[in-house]
């Protein structure tokens, strides 16, 4: 049977370039100073950061954990408040950070989404205050790929003392990321999801004193490390290949997206598209649908008996999976949050995986009963 | 539609899920592993369910997954943590509140493995659904209905906690493990997969209370308080004080905190009046019970007084007795008194080696 991956937004396979530029790294003993400190060059450039740090780390979650709690302490540590803002909708790399930090005696204001996942900003606003020592928002969401008003939030903090965070994870190599107009003062990235191996993220942090590692657990940089130097390869060399076909990738994308949004909803078997798939500012990959036929967990099992590997939203440790905090804050209840998948195209993905999906969920839900 | 040579187990990593899949797999089923995630309770987690636990616990989900893999089926982890609480939990911790002893494995067989799971495994395309416990399905032409015998391996028979369920439910449930004679052949077909399971003692009592700690289990999930009491003699003096009504059940005489000279029983429950009545031993045999919730396997109903046995828990003796059935209360007249009538448990009628039906008790 036909493999056709369709799970972008969980993770990528390594390009046989990336691959290539790691190898011969792997049997190599130096250090590499200097090229390490190119790709943080390159990676600085690339993200259009003028001033600040690149530091790599283990992963996207490790970033998000390092960068947030560090930056709640320093804050609280310098009497710039207590009060740490979010959204409703953060991958848990990020509130269960949040969730953590409430128990050590953070304030945290979790504000709600609209019914498509974008913040909303009245609210936001409303919640801001002198003590808001932290603001950490995702830049685009991995579930239903809405993006949020970060440039909004970074133009809104620029001159105010609140420090500013985005979990960037599915935004990298998705949207331009420009992070000196969005006035970040720290983003986290993670590499394999653009096609660099999974055991590797970075984190931009636009002052290092901010960092404090000891909130964290890692050692402080300025210990002797052995860094994974194959690895760093493989995301800058990862990072570079994505802006050099950003464009192309993006438009290849969001072809298919479109493609599929449209053949799912015209299959007339009360499927809804969730978020706003078709909107220019979206993540170009990333496809929530509503099935009314069926658990999201028994669709997911069925794709896969069809060789079509998706996924019901984010993967809990065990496996299995409750209702979407995201969907749900959209304002699903949970038995429509359980009835619902995430598609997400990839570059590897063609025009006929997409017909090929259609035509497989047609067949899937033929003659089964939902209500309307 | 439904394809009738595909099956759902549900696989806890066990020696009796692992053995019903490997042996329906063999009779050239198309068998699907699915893990029930049922419960997780964050106070124990750490302490309890990362070890060899309850089939809730982590290390149950990479069992399962491992010897899926080496039955070669395919394997998934599925949410049901929704159903159960509202379905298990909930009556559970209902029961307790009510001075009743709940029997949540009979809930969960109900609506948990055989409705939600079945729900699952039809939306997966399969007929059946299938799991390790002891009992036999078979359908008995001469009265066109699903019946249900003790298993072969009876004293591991588990009948008594299957007792109410529907002619829908049991048309697609396959028990494979009902022709071994012994729980020790089992053990050894499950000895040849790669787990550390052959030697993992049987489940316990209630999964989701691991440290079998159930009182604890009420302080941190219940929606009342535990309130102190008196202990009344069946005369209706007061004995002394009691530490809440849930912490007894019929028939119990350790763990009273008080001593009386004579061997004294716990024989009533009073959640009204938050009473717990003791007794001498005598006091705690009852030749009579009710029971509601009916439920009969091998007919309709019944009509008349009906001859037949009853366990009134899972481990007793069946006992002769003659029943009837009224407006959804059975009424239960032993032969013999019988010890510890326990409100909350159930009464399963049998006939020889059938499962005739049966109910939830209730205090009188």
């Amino acid at each position: 049977m036909k493999k056709i991956y369709l799970d972008y937004a969980a993770t990528t396979p390594v390009k046989e370039e990336v691959v290539n530029a790691m190898l011969p790294f792997f049997e190599s003993t130096e250090k590499h100073e200097s090229l390490i400190s190119k790709i943080k060059d390159d990676f600085m450039s690339i993200l259009n950061a003028s001033t600040g740090e690149i530091i790599f780390t283990s992963s996207g979650t490790f970033s998000d954990n390092t960068l947030i709690r560090s930056l709640a302490y320093y804050q609280r540590d310098h009497g710039k408040g207590n009060q740490i803002i979010t959204s409703t909708i953060e991958h848990p790399a990020v509130y269960k950070t949040l969730e953590k930090l409430e128990v050590e005696g953070f304030e945290v204001v979790y504000v709600p989404v609209d019914q498509s996942g974008v913040l909303e900003m009245d609210l936001f606003y409303k919640a801001i205050s002198q003590k808001t020592a932290l603001v950490t928002i995702m830049m685009m969401n991995n579930e239903i790929g809405t993006k949020q008003p970060i440039e909004e939030i970074g133009t809104f903090l620029k001159e105010k003392e609140t420090l500013f965070h985005v979990d960037a994870v599915q935004a990298l190599g998705s949207m331009k990321i420009d992070i000196d107009s969005l006035h970040l003062d720290a983003a986290s990235f993670s590499a394999h999801k653009i096609y660099a191996p999974k055991g590797c993220g970075a984190l931009y942090v636009k002052n290092i004193e901010l960092l404090n590692f000891s909130h964290g657990s890692i050692l402080e940089p300025s210990c002797e490390i052995y860094e994974n130097i194959p690895y760093i390869v493989g995301f800058g060399k990862a990072l570079s290949l994505s802006y050099e076909h950003f464009k192309e990738s993006v438009s290849h994308r969001q072809v298919l997206k479109e493609k599929l949004v449209k053949g799912m909803l015209s299959l007339d078997m009360g499927i809804e598209c969730n978020g706003l798939p078709l909107d220019e500012s979206s993540h170009p990959g990333i496809m929530n649908f509503y099935i009314p036929q069926m658990d999201g967990d028994s669709l997911v099992i069925n794709y896969d008996f069809n060789g079509i590997a998706i996924s019901s939203g984010s993967a809990c440790s065990s496996g299995a999976l409750s209702a979407s905090h995201v969907l749900k804050a959209i304002g699903f209840n949970d038995q429509k949050a359980k009835r619902c998948i995430r598609i997400t195209v990839g570059d590897n993905t063609s025009m006929d995986d997409i017909a090929h999906v259609i035509a497989v969920t047609e067949e899937m839900l033929k003659g089964l009963k939902y209500v309307k | 539609m439904l394809n009738k040579n595909k099956v759902v187990v549900g696989m806890s990593g066990g020696v009796d899920s692992t053995v019903a899949a490997y042996q329906l797999k063999k009779m050239g089923y198309e068998v699907i592993g699915v893990n029930m995630r049922l419960w997780q309770d964050d106070f124990l987690e750490e302490e309890h369910f990362m070890k060899d636990g309850g089939c809730c616990s982590l290390s149950s989900v990479e069992d399962a997954r491992r010897v899926c893999e080496q039955i070669g089926i395919p394997f998934f982890a599925l949410d049901f943590k929704g159903v159960f609480k509202e379905t298990v939990v909930d009556y559970f911790i209902d029961a307790y509140k009510n001075g009743e002893t709940p029997n949540p494995c009979i809930a969960c067989n109900k609506y948990v493995k055989f409705e939600a799971l079945l729900e699952k495994a039809h939306q997966l395309g399969a007929y059946y659904v299938a799991t390790g416990h002891y009992a036999k399905i078979s359908y008995d032409d001469s009265i066109e209905r699903y019946v249900v015998q003790k298993a072969s391996a009876i004293e591991k028979d588990q009948t008594y906690a299957l007792y109410n369920l529907t002619q829908e439910q049991l048309q697609h449930i396959l028990m494979p493990l009902s022709e071994f004679s012994s729980k020790e052949e089992v053990r050894q077909i499950a000895a040849k997969f790669d787990v550390q399971m052959s030697q993992k003692s049987d489940s316990q009592e209630i999964c989701f209370v691991p440290d079998q700690d159930y009182v604890g289990f009420l302080k941190r999930n219940g929606d009342f308080k535990i309130e102190s009491g008196d202990f009344f003699s069946t005369e209706g003096e007061i004995l002394g004080k009691h530490e809440g009504i849930v912490n007894y059940t019929i028939g119990q005489r350790k763990g009273l905190g008080i001593t009386f000279g004579k061997p004294m029983y716990v024989v009533d429950i009073d959640p009204e009046y938050n009473r717990v009545v003791l007794g001498e031993n005598n006091t705690v045999f009852k030749s009579e019970l009710w029971a509601k919730d009916v439920n009969f396997i091998q007919m309709a109903s019944i009509k008349g007084p009906y001859r037949c046995e009853a366990k009134i828990r899972y481990s007793a003796k069946p006992a002769p007795c003659t029943i009837e059935y009224h407006d959804g209360i059975v009424h239960v007249i032993f032969d013999e008194p019988q010890r510890a009538v326990t409100p909350g448990q159930a009464v399963v009628f049998y006939q020889d080696e059938y499962l005739v039906g049966g109910g939830t008790i209730i205090r009188k």
